[in-house]
């Protein structure tokens, strides 16, 4: 630990004062299967040992079990400090933040340890004004997301972000790289296998948000975030009208006046173009088009700080995708509210999204501005999916 | 008589485990207990769930009353009624009073109940959030984090519909702030009955296999909202034509010819001894 790590320190902290993110996920990976870190080659168990500066995910995986022990080895290329100076660089542009200066609410070590164990950002990080192609190629033990000696899917591996007040960030990447399972794991749910995430209005994100109790992830889901599903099935109750559904999670948060929540159901459902004379009726006699907006009313209905977005738009047909997404934008732009937004589609990436994540085979490759992203992408898997934008 | 059956139909090991149910139900008011729930003689459905509490508690001094839909005298009751006796040779009553344990089906008694008395009400969905929740495992979730939206989401539903709340019977209760539990199909007129009950309550679900419980002097509250408070269904207009009674829960006996409508107490045995105290 050096004194430039601490000066580090105190300049991301500051940038925090500012701005400080809403949310931020640190590492969270999510396996399904026995959980092999990575069968050694040989069809033996156990993870592979590597004693290189933290270049190979195994290394990491080891590491990430004592995560303490790493830090005071003091790997050798020190991503706190290489990511920091981006930050020095490029000190507005928050995708300079976001490649890994020491998170602001945390003064502990455990952090700052678990920053030291992001392989090769480091190297990356120095360029700050163009965006971070991240080097965490996935062993080659695997195949793609999948280890063929256990059989374990790695659906997501280490996926570390921050959201910015106000700000939309895309996450792009074909289907299966693991979009939606971080998105799930956000909202709990599914339950990530390791990792954790803090959200600046749960205990002024001191407290990882995967540690706290059942009835805690019910008060973080129904007060502090909102989600759009890719199938509307998930997000409503089918059945019930329109106007409950709304009701449901104000009621979840604890509102017992029907008036009130009438009113307040009313409103987002105008906001969302839904008639009057349809409010009272049940999504399932809706078109798809209007059962996505009936969602995205009801994801608003709390004044959530942050807005989950899968997929929204997918299956609808173009002209009602365009309502949708103007809906969008039109609710980024009025209440200012944050978004986290999947998608496979880089058109509307580009339209709505500030930054973009870019993922593949349930691992970050590439982040940065979504305008970087578009016209210099730099990892051969963003370029070609750029590529057949156009 | 020559006994078939071992005392009360059971043998001793089932009693037990019913009677180990009851009480823990008893010790964790409105929850769910899950029970063996064995086959009985009658079908499922028919009230297997309040006739195995029965037979699990039921001594020889003991007097029993069956009652469905208020009736004592009705085909069900008088069936059940028929099986305990056949298998305990108690004494069976119609009179409130005389009774100390009371199983029944759809209507807790208009005369109130004291603490050496049992009410056994039989259950057929224990469920309360099952209309929003199919599945067993989340609604044991929900139960356990004490997230009961599903339940005000129904009443919310219904007031969107109908404007009002219009749960005809089995309206959902808060039990000692804690669980919310469906208290078996009784009308909404009988679940201020619950609150602070001098008798021990036990409800019994044969088909679902639960058994849950409200012990004396609980806690119970009808879930409500704010601006649409918890409302029985008693109107004091009507009045029994037999006895003369106003405010007690009336069957209403429509006459397809056109003529009046007319109301009866809905509880045969209150309306029955109302008469004969006014006959004397």
């Amino acid at each position: 630990m050096s004194a430039v790590n601490t000066l580090e320190q105190t300049k991301a902290a500051a940038i925090a004062a500012e701005d400080a993110p809403i949310l931020r996920v640190e590492g969270l990976s999510r396996m399904y299967g026995s959980g092999c870190k990575y069968c050694l080659p040989a069809g033996g168990r156990g993870p592979r040992v590597s004693a290189g500066g933290g270049t190979s995910d195994a290394s990491k995986a080891a590491a990430a079990q004592s995560a303490h022990a790493a830090a005071d080895t003091g790997s050798a290329a020190h991503p706190g400090i290489a990511a920091g100076s981006g930050a020095t660089g490029n000190a507005t542009s928050s995708a300079a933040r976001e490649s890994g200066g020491p998170p602001p609410f945390s003064s502990a070590g455990g952090q700052e340890s678990h920053e030291s164990l992001r392989g090769g950002t480091g190297v990356n990080g120095m360029a700050a004004d163009n965006n971070t192609s991240e080097s965490q190629t996935p062993p080659s033990v695997l195949e793609k997301n999948w280890c063929p000696h256990c059989g374990t899917v790695h659906a997501a591996s280490d996926v570390s972000f921050s959201v910015y007040p106000g700000e939309v960030l895309g996450i792009v990447g074909e289907s299966g790289s693991g979009k939606s399972t971080v998105m799930n794991c956000l909202y709990f749910d599914d339950e990530p296998t390791s990792g954790a995430a803090y959200l600046t209005n749960w205990d002024e994100g001191l407290t990882d948000i995967f540690s706290v109790s059942g009835q805690a992830k019910r008060r973080i889901r129904n007060e502090m975030m909102g989600k759009v599903y890719q199938n509307p099935l998930m997000g409503l109750k089918m059945r019930f009208s329109a106007m409950a559904n709304i009701a449901e999670k104000l009621i979840a948060a604890g509102d017992r006046n029907v008036g009130r929540m009438e009113t307040r159901a009313f409103e987002l459902l105008e906001h969302v173009n839904i008639p009057s004379f349809r409010m009272k009726d049940a999504p399932v006699n809706f078109s798809g088009g209007m059962q996505q907006r009936v969602q995205i009313a009801k994801a608003l209905s709390n004044n959530p700080p942050l807005l989950l977005l899968d997929e929204v738009t997918t299956g609808l047909d173009v002209s009602v995708q365009a309502k949708v997404l103007d809906l969008i934008k039109a609710i980024q732009r009025e209440l200012g509210v944050s978004m986290l937004l999947v998608s496979h589609d880089l058109g509307i990436i580009r339209m709505l999204a500030d930054r973009t994540l870019v993922m593949l085979n349930g691992r970050v490759i590439e982040r940065g501005l979504t305008d970087q992203i578009l016209e210099d992408p730099q990892e051969p898997y963003t370029q070609e999916l750029v590529q057949s934008l156009l | 008589m020559k006994q078939h059956y071992n005392f009360a139909y059971f043998d001793e090991g089932s009693k037990r485990e019913i009677r180990r149910a009851l009480l823990k139900g008893i010790c964790i008011p409105g929850y769910q207990v899950p029970f063996a729930s064995r086959e009985m003689p009658i079908a499922r459905g028919w009230g297997t769930g309040g006739l195995q509490i029965t037979l699990s508690l039921i001594g020889r001094n003991d007097v029993l009353k069956v009652i469905d839909q208020g009736d004592d005298e009705s085909v069900n009751a008088v069936n059940i009624k028929r099986l305990v006796t056949g298998v305990t040779n108690v004494k069976t009553t119609d009179a409130t009073e005389e009774a100390n344990l009371i199983q029944s089906r759809h209507r807790i008694p208009e005369k109130p109940l004291r603490e050496d008395q049992i009410m056994i009400l039989q259950v057929p969905l224990p469920e309360p959030l099952r209309w929003v929740e199919p599945s067993e495992a989340v609604t044991k979730r929900l139960h356990a984090e004490k997230d009961y939206t599903g339940a005000y989401l129904i009443l919310f539903e219904e007031i969107m519909r109908y404007g009002r709340v219009s749960t005809g019977a089995d309206h959902p209760v808060m039990v000692e702030d804690r669980y919310v539990m469906a208290p078996s199909p009784i009308p909404r007129f009988d679940n201020p009955k619950l609150h602070s009950s001098r008798a021990l309550i036990l409800l019994g679900a044969g088909r679902e296999k639960k058994i849950y419980a409200v012990p004396p002097y609980t806690k119970v509250v009808s879930l409500a909202f704010e601006d649409h408070p918890f409302e029985t269904e008693v109107d004091d207009s009507k009045v029994c034509e037999l006895c003369g009674a106003v405010g007690v829960f009336m069957d209403e006996l429509v006459d397809p010819a056109g003529g009046p409508t007319k109301y009866r107490c809905n509880d045969t045995s209150h309306c029955l001894d109302r008469r004969n105290r006014e006959a004397v």
